[in-house]
């Protein structure tokens, strides 16, 4: 009986430091999720995928329980997207183009999945905390989530210490390479940010706009004809919809796959068999895999390793 | 300008003119050019960045020395600065940067244990790695890794639909759709 008690107890004190870890991670990605919807912010940040430097700058105003947001390039085409609670504008000037997509109700899977997930991430990742490091002439503290296989890249974030807000993120691989990375180089936070900031520098007018028909459908994940006959540790189908390709009038089943971090779309578009299209894609960190499956493309995108997509559009059948 | 570009990456210029100089980069194609390139400088200082460098990666970086203007040498800068982060790293270890790129073995070259290049190699198309680069004109550091444009374009336009589906976009907001502002099919070059 001794001896089972002191089991009991050895094991409680060895569950005491994981499960503080576990809380003091939830609250850091609950204070970071929070001050990126509800704080105003105006700042410019790097994007730095492989060798490729992309300078951006990012505003983002939140006021009477609304967000208003505008990202655009400081370098090369001047693209822009402008995104609000209900729709995403996505300016192509180059291509004398637009894009109006509406977003899915967040209210139904995500943007909620990840934080209650989060005591399943010990099954895939492990999480360490503790850095401290000046960024935008900010002091920022981090916390490091290492994956525990290669079918998932880590993360390691720096939330600004006085607002929590995102100032860094290094994306990262089991091995430790360094994959991609966001940084701001400066931000302003709090205080007012005018209307005319949020204003796209090509008018509107000057663009041909392909606008989304209807909002996403969400399918109950167990009625979907689709299913996986394997898939990497950890992830599992979290939600299924059918939606509208983006410039075009095809309807096509979009499912979403995660292991409550990483999130991997698969695709589906039917009357489409050009098997040109097939095989993998690397931009950076995201990867996709393409394939046919009898007259349907089947497009597999996520930040994720190459395996990961790759057996996913492999492991994915029909049922008849 | 340059200067206080300068001061602004050493985090030395003060708030009101940092508000200036980024509406400035709004407007000046000159200045966004040299921007980049002082954090790609600072950035492989750093070893921040882990490059897929083209063989002739070294070269163009060495010519796009060659073709700076002389704007840091101490006794140009109306005031003396401490000498720190990235553009101060870059003008004292210049020489050593065009030494380290040039000694960077080009991951093109290396064949050995990527599982990357294992799928590739049973993957019809194999996955398209980076060549050789043409020398752009305004010395963007830019290799497309796309066989095909088009190909790219619609993954591109799916991307944007999974960013919003992406549990770790909840905490990157906006910054996930750089991949489709920074996209620029003008500047890449297609296999």
């Amino acid at each position: 009986m001794k001896l089972v008690l002191q089991l009991f107890l050895l094991a409680g004190l060895l569950w005491a430091p994981l499960t503080w870890a576990n809380e003091k991670t939830m609250d850091f990605l609950k204070r970071m999720n929070h001050a990126a919807s509800n704080l105003n912010y105006d700042g410019v940040f790097l994007h730095i995928d492989g060798y490729r430097v992309d300078t951006l700058r990012v505003i983002h105003k939140a006021e009477n329980n609304s967000v208003l947001e505008r990202l655009y390039g400081l370098n090369g085409n001047p693209r822009e997207v402008i995104r609000d609670e209900v729709k995403v504008l996505c300016f192509m000037p180059e291509r004398k183009m637009g894009h109006a997509g509406i977003r899915s109700d967040k209210k139904t899977g995500f943007p909620g999945f990840m934080i209650k997930n989060l005591e399943g991430l010990n099954d895939n990742y492990i999480l360490t905390s503790g850095k401290v490091e000046r960024i935008a002439d900010r002091q920022a503290t981090s916390i490091k989530i290492s994956p525990r296989d290669d079918f998932r890249y880590g993360y390691e974030l720096w939330g600004d210490m006085e607002t929590g807000l995102l100032l860094k993120s290094v994306l990262f691989d089991v091995g430790n390479n360094v994959i991609e990375q966001y940084m701001f180089a400066f931000i302003e936070i709090g205080g007012d940010i005018p209307d005319t900031a949020l204003q796209p520098m090509t008018s509107m007018n000057k663009l041909e706009w392909h606008n989304d028909i209807s909002p996403p459908s969400n399918t109950p994940v167990s009625e979907t004809a689709w299913y996986f006959t394997s898939l990497p540790d950890g992830y599992q189908l979290v939600n299924v919809m059918q939606r509208f390709m983006p410039m075009g009038n095809k309807q096509i089943e979009h499912m979403v796959l995660s292991d409550g971090l990483a999130g991997i779309s698969v695709f589906i578009q039917p009357g489409e068999n050009s098997s040109s299209e097939s095989g993998l894609q690397s931009m950076g960190a995201v990867n996709a895999y393409t394939r046919v499956y009898d007259d349907q493309l089947v497009t597999v995108i996520g930040e994720v390793p190459a395996a990961a997509v790759k057996m996913i559009g492999d492991a994915l059948e029909k049922r008849h | 300008m340059r200067e206080k570009l300068s001061a602004f990456l050493d985090g030395e210029l003060g708030h009101s003119e940092s508000l200036k100089l980024i509406n400035q980069l709004d407007v000046d194609m000159d200045l966004r050019g040299q921007w980049q390139r002082y954090h790609t400088y600072g950035s492989v200082l750093r070893d921040e960045m882990t490059p897929v460098l083209s063989p002739d990666f070294g070269s163009r970086v060495l010519q796009a020395l060659a073709n700076e203007p002389v704007q840091f040498a101490p006794a140009a800068m109306t005031k003396r600065r401490r000498l720190t982060g990235p553009v101060a790293g870059f003008a004292v270890a210049a020489s050593l940067v065009g030494i380290a790129i040039l000694l960077q073995k080009p991951a093109v070259e290396d064949t050995n244990n990527s599982e990357l290049q294992t799928i590739a190699e049973v993957t019809a198309p194999a996955l398209p790695l980076a060549k050789s680069v043409e020398p752009s004109s305004d010395n963007t550091l830019i290799v497309a890794n796309s066989k095909n444009e088009n190909v790219r374009e619609r993954i591109n336009q799916l991307l944007v639909e999974h960013n919003e589906y992406n549990p770790a976009s909840d905490m990157t907001g906006l910054m996930p759709y750089s991949r489709f502002v920074g996209y620029n099919p003008r500047t890449e070059k297609a296999e």
